[in-house]
């Protein structure tokens, strides 16, 4: 799925429930940008994905991660510390996105540095046109820094 | 007595004159008798002259007739013995009587011899038969004369001196007459002067006795003045008209007289006692149906009694008022001895049965009972007790209280009005019907009906009944009333003493309960005079304080050194609020143990105030609280900690379920929407409809887990309460409202909005909540006002619109979570914004609730309390 001129765009979702990273597949898979998706599905694979650790020794380091706060095993907000404590990884964006509208957890992700946070959509529209506009908004007007 | 003035003055004339002729007559009697005796002896002297002359003469032997002649002018010379006086001398010649001068009556020259036995020439007879001495006696002219006679025996010459008696007496018949005369203009004189001097005298001495008459006859006695035969001397006008007679008829007769002799005869018996006696008597007797009393006195007159007054008076009256006074005094007797049996009594019926007797007894009623109202069905009254009846009398009767014709016998009319019945006479008193007969048949002829109350509750009645027909005077009507009060009294006091010797006895046992559990619970007491300034406290306080028995020092100040610095002020301020206001005495405070540690004593007491209200008292009890305090602390550290697990968990519930509930919503949702689209080439109108359902019913299902997520928020996610501008509030709901406002084109206004003490986003939610419910059940053009208006510690505050309104079946219900009134279709919403808003409201400590009317609209208010700061 390579795209000539353009880089491809590592993505990671972070996200146990299969349907919403399906949705986000769909919409991202849907548009012009080039993208690899890597899907994990709890907060310890998100860590051992970044981290290159056990399976994931060969994995690449992800331009955006999609981060869900409510994980098995490890939760969102851990996952979220973690990275931006790490001085290799604190500069990979992260978007949280969850179904939560909890005002403490809007709080709590910004306090530990989310670049955003987003609330799932119920429709299917809005669901889109937030994933596009995340996508534009971090691909295509924001400048990022180069990979290592 | 009393003579009437003329005739009395004319008889005191008459025999004035009277004594005064025969007082002359006397005197002239007296000086006449003198002047004859004078002439007797003048005659005497002058004959004896004359017989001496003569003698002598005769002796010297001379011319007899010679002498004669000397002697006749001697005897003119003599002559002043008086015009008739003259010297008689005559001879006896033949048994004839010569006399021998010429006489003043006697022609010497043609002498008239008279006869020796003749009855003229007396004296010359008299002195011819040698009877010397005085005579009177006819002359010889046949004249009366007084003489004096001798005799010459040589001569033998009768020569008689002589003056007629008719000149004798003739100055006598004069001077009479003159003394008569005088005598008469003398006594006429001297009765003018009488009178003039008496009269005054006389009237008063009438007008005394007028006076004393008409004391007399004033008098409402019967007075008499008797004599020894009971003869009346003097009377009263009363004393007559009780015998019908007039005083004139009255006088001289005997008062026996006029009486029945078995009356009289014990008349006469005291008149004859005082008589004999002396002494005063006072008896009494019946006279009629009248009652008499009579006083006999005795009048003395040297030292013997010559006469009876006697008064006497009608006392029937009086005897009436004594009989009385003696039923009086049996009623009053009675009455005291009733209030001592009160005071004995212990049992309510012994005590009516007691007075009962009492009445009986003492008063000499016929019969006395004593009946309770009961509230039965048919207002009996219930017989308690009696005396002088028969037993099962009365509950014969079956007397009741009610308002018919049963009920209106003396005793129910009593009970019911609370008022005295008098039943004067049974046999005329329509009231006694039912029991006239009963009654009269045992001779009962009145009755008096009292009622027994408590206050003005009437309970019972007290009936006496009399056989006398009209035996209750008023003031026997008072003082039985009295008699009633008293029983009434009797009977409450006798309740009351039960009552309180019941609660005495419990009082003790409590008591003794309470000595128990304070001893048990070591409770201390204490007790705080406010006036002397002194603290008593029991054994159990020292102990509890840690100090000796006995060695507590009394004062305020010792207390207080014992309590740790801290817990001074509140406890001063829990003291001074309970003697200030009318709260009672309750704190916690610690005091030092020598030890260094602390207990806690739980302090609660009583004010005792004066009538001033001001406080003087205080009575407490302390106990230790420490072990309790210790427990009560963990079990509220224990109890601290659960909620907040179980806060925390029900927020992590809260949080999980909406997080969680919403994921698979929108799995169906999305996923629906995205086969919708995916596949709207291949899907019929059916199938496109179906996933329309579903989409909604995720959707609506989203909504009601988010609004179920802030219901449950409300309390433990609120913030901290300021002041807050309820026009700013309002702005920004009408700001969240915006769009919605403009697409029902809807005018909301508002008046003056208060600054409340609240949590502003609640308060926003809350007015965006009842404005979004406005706007929703609207008709046309919306109109809705907002106000608020203060009331007491509140503000009011009222949204106001024009819609559809509610039934006001369903004023209460709007408020309760997941209420609808309309269906889906045509009103969206999950049915929780006003159960928001009440629970807000409800957390402001404030209320909500709606007013509205169908088709005219709804005004919904609420109420914020003023200044909640803490």
């Amino acid at each position: 799925m390579q795209k000539q001129k353009m880089k491809p765009v590592d993505i990671l979702i972070v996200e146990d429930n299969p349907g919403d990273a399906r949705l986000i597949k769909e919409v991202i898979n849907g548009n012009k940008i080039q993208c690899q998706l890597h899907l994990v599905k709890d907060g310890v694979e998100a860590m051992n994905f970044l981290n290159r650790k056990e399976e994931f020794t060969g994995s690449p380091r992800p331009d955006l991660i999609f981060l869900d706060l409510n994980l098995p095993k490890k939760d969102g907000r851990e996952v979220l510390a973690e990275i931006k404590t790490d001085d290799n990884l604190k500069q990979i964006p992260v978007v949280v996105m969850t179904t939560s509208q909890a005002e403490e957890d809007i709080l709590k992700s910004y306090s530990l540095h989310a670049n955003c946070y987003v609330t799932k959509p119920l429709d299917l529209d809005q669901f889109v046109n937030v994933v596009k506009s995340i996508e534009d908004f971090w691909f295509s007007l924001v400048k990022l820094p180069t990979k290592e | 007595m009393i003579i009437s003035k003329g005739k009395g003055t004319f008889q005191l004339m008459v025999i004035m004159i009277f004594v005064s002729l025969l007082v002359a007559g006397i005197s002239i009697y007296i000086v006449y008798h003198v002047v004859i005796n004078e002439k007797k002896e003048y005659l005497k002297e002058l004959s004896e002259n004359q017989i001496g002359i003569i003698e002598s003469i005769s002796d010297e032997g001379k011319d007899i007739t010679g002498v004669l002649k000397l002697l006749k002018r001697q005897q003119k010379i003599n002559a002043s013995i008086g015009k008739t006086g003259e010297f008689v001398v005559g001879y006896l010649k033949n048994d004839t009587i010569f006399y021998l001068l010429d006489h003043l009556r006697y022609d010497f020259f043609n002498p008239k011899p008279i006869a020796f036995n003749s009855v003229i020439g007396e004296p010359m007879r008299r002195a011819l038969s040698q009877r010397t001495g005085i005579m009177t006696g006819f002359d010889y002219s046949n004249k009366e004369v007084l003489a004096y006679c001798s005799y010459i025996p040589k001569l033998r010459w009768g020569i008689v001196t002589k003056i007629d008696i008719s000149e004798v007496n003739e100055s006598f018949y004069k001077s009479g007459l003159y003394a008569g005369l005088i005598a008469i203009v003398l006594v006429t004189i001297a009765t003018f002067f009488f009178r003039k001097i008496s009269n005054p005298i006389a009237k008063k001495i009438m007008e005394s006795e007028e006076n004393l008459r008409a004391i007399l006859d004033a008098t409402q006695e019967s007075i008499y003045l008797l004599d020894r035969q009971g003869k009346f001397i003097i009377t009263n006008r009363i004393g007559t008209k009780r015998f019908n007679l007039s005083q004139a008829d009255a006088i001289g007769h005997k008062i026996s007289e006029f009486m029945l002799p078995e009356l009289a005869l014990s008349r006469m018996e005291h008149l004859n006692n005082v008589f004999s006696s002396g002494k005063p008597e006072q008896f009494e007797d019946v006279r009629n149906g009248f009652h008499f009393e009579h006083h006999y006195y005795p009048c003395f007159k040297d030292d013997k009694v010559n006469y009876i007054a006697t008064y006497s008076r009608d006392v029937t009256e009086i005897k009436k008022k004594e009989l009385e006074l003696l039923k009086l005094n049996r009623i009053l007797k009675a009455l005291g001895k009733s209030s001592q049996v009160m005071l004995k009594a212990t049992d309510e019926l012994s005590y009516l049965e007691e007075v009962c007797r009492i009445v009986v007894n003492d008063c000499g009623f016929a019969m006395v009972w004593i009946g309770y109202a009961q509230n039965d069905e048919t207002k009996t009254v219930e017989p308690k007790a009696c005396a002088g009846f028969e037993k099962g009398y009365l509950e014969s009767l079956k007397i009741s209280w009610a308002d018919n014709e049963r009920g209106h016998g003396p005793t129910g009319t009593s009970i019911r009005e609370g008022q005295t019945v008098v039943c004067s006479n049974m046999i005329m008193n329509p009231a006694f019907e039912p029991c006239r007969e009963d009654a009269t048949k045992r001779g009962y002829a009145s009755s008096l009906a009292l009622p027994l109350s408590d206050n003005d509750k009437t309970f019972g009645a007290i009936t006496i009944y009399s056989s006398e027909p009209d035996p209750f005077t008023l003031k026997e009507i008072s003082f039985l009333t009295e008699l009633a009060a008293d029983l009434s009294y009797g009977i409450l006091s006798i309740r009351s003493k039960i009552a309180k010797t019941k609660v005495e006895k419990e009082l003790l046992e409590s008591e003794e309960k309470l000595t128990l559990a304070l001893e048990n619970a070591s409770i201390g007491v204490w007790v705080w005079d406010i006036l002397t300034n002194e603290i008593e406290w029991d054994e159990r306080m020292e102990l509890m304080f840690g100090i000796k028995p006995g060695s507590f020092a009394k004062t305020y100040d010792a207390f207080e050194s014992f309590l740790v610095d801290e817990d001074i002020p509140h406890t001063r301020k829990a003291l001074r609020k309970a003697l200030e206001e009318e709260i009672h005495f309750e704190t916690v405070y610690r005091i030092k143990l020598g030890n260094g540690g602390v207990k806690y004593i739980n302090a609660k007491a009583l004010v005792t105030k004066d009538n001033n209200g001001k406080p003087v008292k205080m009575t407490g009890v302390c106990f230790d609280i420490t072990e309790m305090k210790k427990d009560a602390e963990q079990v509220l550290f224990k109890l601290n900690e659960e909620l907040m697990r179980s806060n925390k968990e029900l927020e992590q519930f809260a949080y999980i379920a909406s997080h969680d509930l919403q994921e698979p919503l929108r799995m169906v949702s999305s996923f629906t929407q995205l086969l919708a689209k995916r596949y709207k080439d291949k899907l019929d109108e059916d199938a496109r409809e179906f996933i329309q359902f579903a989409v909604d019913g995720a959707s609506r299902m989203q909504t009601l887990i988010n609004d179920l997520l802030a219901f449950s928020r409300i309390q433990t996610k609120g913030r901290e309460f300021t002041d807050v501008d309820m026009h700013e509030v309002l702005e920004q709901a009408v700001y969240n409202l915006s769009i919605n406002i403009q697409a029902k084109n809807a005018l909301l206004t508002n008046g003056e909005l208060s600054v409340v003490y609240a949590d502003e986003g609640q308060m926003i939610q809350v007015l965006q909540n009842l404005i979004g419910n406005a706007l929703k059940f609207s008709m046309n053009a919306p109109l809705i006002h907002i106000s608020s208006k203060e009331e007491n510690d509140y503000f009011i505050f009222s949204v106001k619109d024009n819609g559809i309104g509610i039934e006001k079946q369903y004023f209460e219900r709007i408020f309760q979570i997941f209420q609808r009134l309309l269906p889906k279709d045509e009103y969206e919403g999950t049915g929780i914004g006003l159960a928001i808003c009440k629970r807000i409201i409800e957390r402001h400590g404030g209320k909500i609730w709606v007013e509205s009317e169908i088709n005219k609209g709804t005004t919904f208010y609420f109420t914020i309390k003023k200044i909640q700061r803490s």
